[in-house]
């Protein structure tokens, strides 16, 4: 065949890969192609061939990892650096794809879709491109009237037909159409079909018509070329190809085509060769052990970003602590002290010496685990947490179990019977999330249950005062509370802690139960539920499979509670008088202390970026697809 | 390897030995008289299937043929007893499977099944759930519907991924299904699909999603596989092409009602609404593309 060198658009041994390295996958291998004015090519091939990907390239919709296409001989890359020849370009190469209910702005009218590019591209007035637009929509005969429509409210088959009054509204040369029709109904495509190939053969535009459908193509296109495995392996007119190709596996594409119609081929065929993959399960126990670490070793790749992330958030606490306006320093000293005390609290604050002096000690006490010490109490920071932050976790912890196990209770109640009255009441108090800030309910609670019913003791602390501490034994007070055996500690323990565990359940449950609902909701309409109910699969496999599906979001939303519920201990902490962290910032934001603050910040952030490694390692557990180097499709 | 999964090896249940010993035609297992399905409030409702009656026979190959809005896989939900309980609203002077009332309320959420009524739909990929692996889904389903020793589960699964031509047992037990291509995903959904001994198959759009040379396969495999396990197949498509190779019978759909019933082999001649007609006439081929217009319905009949 002969091609013109200079008119046209051209690709020269290109290559498009998609990943890296082991993941990696050739989408189009070593493609020279050409489509000439006037011509129409039909680019025919099945699911995974790459002839969408090809069509994208062409329309510059994506960068090539080798060889270079040129568009009337300069080169494309070129052409898409400079605005103004891409402004020409983009006027002269138009992209139609399958999707028509995604490409349309759901907000505007048809009618602006069809204009904006007539106005922006062809550089038309407002008048003229609106002249355009009729003319457009009358030779495609769309009833006018249905340009003042939203795109929803037209039929998939009239969307179809503006989205190439589109693409022709500014006289392009070439068309690239991907699968234009395949989502159409048959007496539709064929009109949409009819109005593609005449209004090329009437504009003079170049047509490439990417489809997987062979009679469409074969109707549209003067020419084919057939794709396989990113390769064109055969081009030429369509009716040699139709009637004489020497390609095993042209015929094989045409020959499924012209049997449908005539019955089943009835000796069983045996699978296609593209369907049988070689065995990935190795052999003998060495080989069998490296591969289960390579499988497993998703986790460790989310464990290496955690070192990265803890320094960010070192930094930014650094920052956040020096960007307080005033004088921390005169404030702890008052305005008399003498420069050796100035000094003194200058340096125990860190804030001696350049900014860089002082991160550099910052970040070197913080590889060895060192916060620095309280100017308060005068005690090391990594002591004080220590102490006050398992109380706290343990607090969170229950709260969350907790709201959890009244979230999975709720959920069931409200899904499976949703026309009862409980379920209505729970969708309520669920739809109602977050409405009631928590220290409302912690006040009412405390008004309701213990000034007006005395059903719960006073909030102030953890143990009636009467009673001695149990030994320290773990940090976390209930626990070690269990460990003593004392049953009045453990009485008293379980008794302080009733109302705000009930204040932490109806402040921040509503959130998890309302993404649950919503989750649940979704999941138990999906083909993938009535599949597994019309198989027969028992009533809890199915529910199982649902709650699996839902519960990723669910996680997620659980995770940002627990890191609301750490982070925001001081609301519980003050308002039922816990020693705990909370109660500490509050210490030490009273006194200025920089220090302190600067390592709550550290340490806090630290306990919520475990919580969010937990989250994610649950959800990559609950769902594999969101392990790291996971292919979404094997195809 | 084909040869030792051969047929002597699935034992048909007692059901299915009865009903060998009927001709299969004879016998309607599912009743439909004066089916109409409507959604919307009972004073503003709209129905998407109206006044529909037909039945089919055990054994029976049916197609329904229908545009998109004309209400085939409504149709289809309703008589898998997926409409129960939601707020679609389904009438009928009968509808029976198997004499099972298919109108009867159910109040859970969750819909349920109507014994002997298996369900595949258009796209493997969302019909098969991806979080567990094919091996699990399968094992599920062979553990509820033959009784078995737990130890002799995974011999049943292996022998069903045998009956779809599935031979790599060990990599695709293993295998959720966004690791497998189409082809071996639509496999393994027919493997579960047929694995729970159906009277009747029903098929939604079964093949739109695939390349021709796929759905040729699947459709082969499925007409097997159904009439080996003695098993009625409702196929609803809009494909007529599809349905003239792979049905006995064919129900062709406008505007909620079925508007021709007639058999698959005679519907070029004996076709006589004129939306048939229509139909068969505008889906293209590849005699067709030297043709100056492709025939549309517009062209053809006015529907309606």
């Amino acid at each position: 065949m002969v091609e013109s060198a200079l008119q046209g658009l051209q690709t020269h041994s290109i290559v498009k890969r998609f990943g890296h390295g082991r993941h990696s996958h050739v989408a189009v291998r070593n493609v020279t192609f050409c489509l000439v004015p006037g011509a129409r090519v039909g680019i025919v091939g099945e699911s995974g061939s790459g002839k969408s990907t090809l069509g994208r390239l062409l329309v510059g919709l994506d960068t090539l990892s080798e060889g270079r296409i040129t568009f009337d001989g300069q080169d494309l890359g070129d052409i898409l650096r400079s605005r103004a020849r891409r402004l020409d370009y983009r006027r002269a190469v138009q992209l139609v794809a399958q999707d028509t209910s995604s490409s349309f702005d759901p907000l505007r009218r048809l009618r602006h879709a069809v204009r904006v590019p007539a106005q922006q591209l062809a550089g038309l007035d407002q008048a003229a491109a609106d002249a355009r637009v009729d003319e457009v929509l009358a030779a495609l005969g769309v009833p006018e009237h249905l340009a003042d429509r939203y795109p929803y409210e037209v039929s998939g088959g009239q969307r179809q037909r503006f989205a190439l009054a589109r693409a022709l509204v500014v006289r392009p040369r070439f068309l690239v159409c991907d699968e234009v029709v395949s989502a159409l109904d048959v007496s539709v495509q064929g009109q949409v079909l009819n109005l593609l190939k005449h209004s090329c053969i009437d504009t003079g535009a170049a047509l490439a018509f990417i489809s997987h459908g062979l009679p469409a193509t074969a109707f549209v296109a003067s020419e084919l070329a057939v794709m396989v495995r990113g390769e064109i392996i055969e081009r030429g007119s369509t009716a040699d190809i139709l009637a004489r190709s020497t390609q095993a596996y042209t015929r094989h594409l045409l020959d499924a085509h012209r049997v449908s119609r005539h019955g089943r081929t009835h000796a069983m065929q045996p699978p296609a060769a593209a369907l049988v993959q070689p065995v990935l399960a190795p052999q003998g126990f060495g080989a069998r052990a490296a591969h289960l670490l390579r499988r497993q070793r998703w986790w460790l790749a989310r464990l290496a970003a955690l070192p990265g992330q803890l320094l960010v958030f070192a930094l930014l606490a650094f920052a956040l602590v020096r960007m307080i306006p005033g004088d921390p320093v005169r404030t702890i000293t008052g305005g008399q002290a003498t420069p050796d005390k100035y000094a003194a609290v200058q340096h125990s604050l860190g804030l001696d010496g350049t900014l860089p002096e002082q991160l550099g000690r910052y970040l070197g006490r913080l590889v060895h685990l060192d916060l620095g010490t309280s100017l308060l109490t005068g005690r090391t920071l990594t002591s004080e947490f220590a102490q006050r932050l398992p109380a706290t976790l343990e607090l969170a912890t229950m709260g969350l179990a907790a709201s959890l196990l009244v979230t999975f209770i709720a959920s069931a109640i409200a899904v499976m019977r949703p026309r009862s009255l409980a379920s209505v009441a729970i969708r309520s108090y669920a739809g109602a999330a977050g409405a009631i800030p928590d220290f409302a309910i912690g006040v009412l609670g405390i008004f309701l249950f213990y000034a007006t019913l005395h059903w719960v003791p006073a909030p102030l602390g953890r143990l009636a005062l009467s009673i001695q501490a149990p030994p320290r034994v773990t940090g976390l007070p209930f626990v070690d509370a269990l460990l003593s055996g004392d049953q009045a500690a453990i009485v008293s323990m379980a008794q302080h802690l009733v109302l705000p565990v009930l204040v932490m359940i109806v402040a921040h449950s509503a959130v998890v139960l309302q993404q649950l609902i919503a989750g649940l909701d979704e999941e138990l309409d999906k083909p993938a539920t009535l599949f597994r109910i019309s198989t027969g699969a028992p009533v809890s496999t199915v529910l199982l499979s649902v709650y699996r599906r839902a519960l990723p979001a669910t996680v997620t939303m659980a995770g940002t509670v627990f890191g609301y519920l750490v982070g925001g201990a001081i609301i519980i902490e003050s308002l039922f008088g816990f020693e705990g962290m909370g109660q500490y910032l509050t210490d030490a934001v009273a006194g200025a202390d920089l220090t302190a603050m600067q390592g709550f910040l550290v340490t806090i952030a630290t306990v919520s970026l475990l919580i969010f490694l937990l989250v994610d390692l649950c959800n990559m557990l609950i769902d594999p697809r969101r392990r790291p180097g996971v292919a979404k499709d094997g195809a | 390897m084909s040869d030792v999964i051969s047929r002597g090896q699935i034992q048909p249940i007692p059901a299915i030995q009865g009903l060998l010993l009927q001709p299969a035609q004879t016998t309607p297992i599912l009743l439909a008289d004066g089916l109409t399905v409507s959604y919307g409030p009972p004073e503003n409702s709209v129905a998407a299937v109206r006044d529909v009656s037909f039945t089919i026979g055990a054994g029976d190959r049916v197609a329904i043929v229908g545009e998109s809005g004309s209400g085939k896989t409504t149709l289809a939900l309703a008589l898998a007893g997926f409409l129960r309980g939601t707020s679609a609203h389904v009438t009928a002077r009968t509808l029976s499977f198997d004499g099972i009332d298919l109108r009867a309320a159910v109040g859970s959420r969750l819909p349920r099944k109507i014994p002997g009524v298996t369900m595949v739909f258009q796209d493997a990929m969302t019909s098969l759930d991806p979080l567990w692996t094919v091996g699990s889904q399968l094992g599920v389903v062979v553990r509820k519907n033959e009784t078995l020793r737990r130890r002799d589960v995974p011999l049943r699964v292996r022998h069903w991924l045998g009956r779809v031509g599935l031979m790599d047992f060990d990599r695709i037990v293993r295998a959720r299904p966004y690791e497998l291509s189409g082809g071996m995903r639509q496999r393994v959904m027919l493997a579960i699909a047929i694995a729970s001994r159906p009277r009747l198959l029903i098929a939604d759009e079964p093949t739109s999603a695939l390349d021709a040379s796929v759905a040729r396969e699947v459709m082969d495999l499925m007409t097997e596989l159904t009439e080996e396990a003695q098993a009625a197949l409702l196929m609803v498509s809009h494909d007529l092409h599809m349905c003239q190779g792979y049905a006995d019978r064919i129900l062709v759909m406008l505007q909620g009602r079925v508007v021709e019933q007639v058999a698959a082999a005679q519907i070029e001649t004996a076709a006589r609404h004129d939306y048939t007609r229509g139909l068969l006439r505008c889906v293209p081929t590849l005699d067709c593309f030297d043709v100056p217009l492709l025939p549309t319905l517009c062209s053809v009949a006015a529907p309606g």
